[in-house]
């Protein structure tokens, strides 16, 4: 399983070499967290705005409409992803909408194509991530995720690996993981889960393959339910 | 690992640059080791003297009858990397650059800066400096620093610094005090850190018997895996504090992603300092208060803190500092109530924070004190004791010193004391020099100190 992961990773790494990008798409860093056991929402990357459709029938609506273009980092500043889409038809629609936003904002970027996935909503969202930093070396980052990420700088990092005392004290260290115990109106959380992506990442983070050409995994946002995780969006960079 | 005890506990030193001249910083420094009595021989290095407060001087280094341990280098700018390779060439085994104008001056000295490192990394000579105020060890009777400290006693604090004058403010101030003095034994100051880093040190001091507690002051950790494998080893006989400034510079870079744009180095220290149990002061009041905390008292066994106070304002106000600071209110036994309900008028139901000033009231000063402070340090859910108390008029009691001494024995757990009230608070506080228990001058300080002191211990 672990070799498997491993080939699937090296593969999607010797394909963004090739064509000189040093991040992964948001389907293919997918792909690999799937493969590595972390959850991710049902779905599929498409080629054209035709097929959308299917993929409603596949996974059922609402889905989540996203554009996939390994430059557009920032998806959201672009409007380049819809959601809730409610039909198949409103699904090919979005991706029209998506190619035209992205057309208008970033005429640089050529689209690869979209990615429809089922809609899940995200309460609050959490931002986990392995990064290889240049002076400290592999570290984790957990925290409270979305877009006001860095404005809120609720997270913290700890050096990897972990040990089940670092990932207890990096769950609770800002006031905003309270939310992750128990806070009114939101519904229970799975901390068990949690606690599992940040031991994967921390294993990860100990592979020479991981350790030698990523820079960085970042799941943002992660949605956080009564039972389990979903990496509702994932970046992979490599190093340069 | 090198052992880098040459430079930090020497058996002999020159100092190139020695002169009789209290003006200058040679003179200082070779008048600061004749009187700090070093244990071993002094070779003053000075090309007309023959002697220099009553050692022979040699005008070269490669004249001096012995291979010395330790070199300090004071001279001029430009003449520094050729004293360097004297040291080399005489065999010394380091040497501690005094002389600023390097790397924190301007480019060239980056340059000259360089080519020292790679003198040092060639030839194997231990350096420390530039830019530094030197370095002190009283258990060798070594001052070797321009700074005139007016004292020198020999302690379990060690500090490791890499600044220029800073260390010498925090030293002249710690060594002036008469009351309440931190004990450090060691300060080694390696200035711009050409050579010798804290990873040296915290090897030296992982074997140093004098060590018990250690003092940081670094501006970057140069090996950071290994650093903190070694602080982990260490702190679990030594605490750690450490002091390293720039905790608000923006560290936002354009980045692919949030994290890294988010990863900025402070952020990941800070994560790492937590992760490996070592405290993080945030200023020169709080790394001294911790220090002195750790050097003063026994380590805590938990970090419930009970509250005793006679005011119920500062009650309140410990509270806050208290929990901010990562640690827990108490909560106390059933007999410690009692204990303290004895002292309480009928309508007032104790609590922690204990306020037991209308006790003093009713029981007089020292019976309040005595019970109410004695229930307090004796309740088993108390393992850290924070008192703000007040020392005027109907407050004051002869035997304070003596109580507080006595529960610090009976119970030994840590406790940090804060005191206001004019005349009284300097009796209360002379009463207890020496006698293990650190006085604060504010609340915050006092809780700052036991929330590093269990940072850096638990």
């Amino acid at each position: 399983m672990l070799t498997q992961a491993s080939d699937d990773i090296a593969m999607l790494i010797a394909a963004a070499r090739e064509q000189r990008r040093n991040v992964l798409s948001e389907p293919e860093a997918k792909a690999f967290l799937r493969a590595q056991g972390i959850p991710v929402p049902p779905g599929r990357a498409i080629p054209t705005a035709e097929e959308a459709p299917v993929v409603v029938g596949e996974v059922g609506a609402p889905v989540v409409v996203k554009a996939v273009a390994h430059q557009l980092t920032h998806k959201t500043d672009v409007g380049a992803v819809i959601f809730p889409v409610e039909s198949p038809a409103a699904a090919e629609a979005a991706c029209r909408t998506i190619a035209a936003r992205v057309a208008s904002h970033r005429p640089d970027i050529a689209l690869d194509g979209f990615l429809v996935e089922a809609y899940r909503p995200a309460q609050p969202e959490w931002i986990v991530a392995l990064r290889n930093d240049a002076h400290f070396g592999p570290t984790i980052m957990f925290g409270l995720g979305g877009i006001y990420v860095e404005t809120l700088r609720q997270v913290s990092f700890r050096l990897a690996p972990l040990c089940d005392r670092d990932i207890e004290a990096l769950l609770s260290e800002r006031p905003a993981m309270k939310l992750l115990s128990r806070a009114r109106g939101l519904a229970p959380a799975d901390r068990g889960a949690v606690v599992d992506v940040l031991r994967r990442l921390s294993d990860l983070s100990q592979q020479r393959l991981i350790a030698r050409d990523i820079s960085e995994i970042e799941i943002n946002p992660l949605a956080v339910t009564e039972n389990g995780v979903l990496a509702l969006d994932a970046l992979i960079v490599l190093h340069p | 690992m090198r052992d880098i005890t040459p430079l930090v506990a020497p058996r002999s030193i020159a100092v190139i640059g020695a002169s009789a001249n209290p003006t200058k910083s040679g003179g200082v420094l070779f008048n600061n080791l004749v009187k700090g009595d070093f244990q071993g021989p002094l070779y003053p290095i000075n090309r007309t003297a023959t002697q220099i407060m009553g050692k022979t001087a040699y005008p070269t280094l490669a004249e001096v009858p012995e291979k010395v341990d330790l070199v300090y280098i004071v001279l001029p700018q430009q003449h520094v990397e050729d004293a360097v390779k004297q040291c080399v060439a005489a065999g010394a085994r380091a040497a501690c650059i005094i002389t600023a104008g390097f790397s924190e001056a301007s480019q060239e000295g980056r340059g000259a800066e360089q080519r020292l490192r790679e003198i040092a990394r060639a030839s194997g000579l231990l350096l420390a400096g530039p830019n530094t105020i030197g370095m002190v060890n009283a258990e060798v009777g070594m001052m070797g620093s321009f700074v005139n400290f007016p004292r020198w006693e020999s302690g379990g604090v060690s500090f490791f610094t890499q600044t220029g004058i800073f260390t010498g403010a925090v030293m002249l101030h710690v060594m002036s005090g008469t009351t309440q003095r931190l004990p450090v034994g060691k300060s080694v100051d390696v200035g711009n850190k050409v050579d010798v880093d804290e990873l040296d040190f915290l090897h030296f001091v992982a074997d140093d018997a004098a060590t018990k507690v250690i003092g940081l002051y670094i501006e970057s950790i140069r090996n950071p895996r290994a650093f903190f494998d070694k602080a982990r080893e260490v702190r679990k006989s030594k605490p750690i504090v450490l002091l390293k400034p720039g905790r608000t510079r923006d560290g936002a870079k354009a980045s692919a992603s949030h994290t890294g744009s988010l990863a900025s180095d402070n952020d990941i220290l800070d994560g790492a300092l937590r992760q490996y149990g070592i405290a993080r002061a945030e200023d020169e009041d709080d790394f001294l208060n911790a220090l002195r905390a750790l050097a003063m008292l026994p380590r805590p066994r938990g970090k419930r803190v009970g509250i005793a106070t006679t005011s119920g304002a500062l009650g309140v106000i410990a509270t806050d500092l208290v929990v901010e600071g990562g640690l827990e209110l108490a909560a106390f036994e059933p007999a410690t109530l009692a204990a303290m309900r004895a002292i309480l008028p009928d309508w007032l139901a104790p609590a922690n924070p204990f306020d037991f000033w209308i006790s003093i009231d009713i029981k007089g000063p020292r019976e309040a004190h005595e019970v109410g402070l004695t229930a307090l340090f004796a309740d088993p859910n108390v393992d850290l004791v924070l008192c703000t108390l007040l020392a005027p008029g109907n407050a004051d009691f002869p035997e304070f010193g003596d109580l507080i001494r006595r529960l610090r024995q009976t119970y030994d757990k840590p406790v940090a004391l804060v005191i206001y009230g004019g005349e009284a608070e300097q009796r209360w506080t002379a009463a207890l020099e020496g006698a293990g228990v650190p006085i604060f001058k504010t609340t915050r300080a006092g809780a700052r100190a036991l929330s590093l002191m269990v940072e850096a211990t638990m």
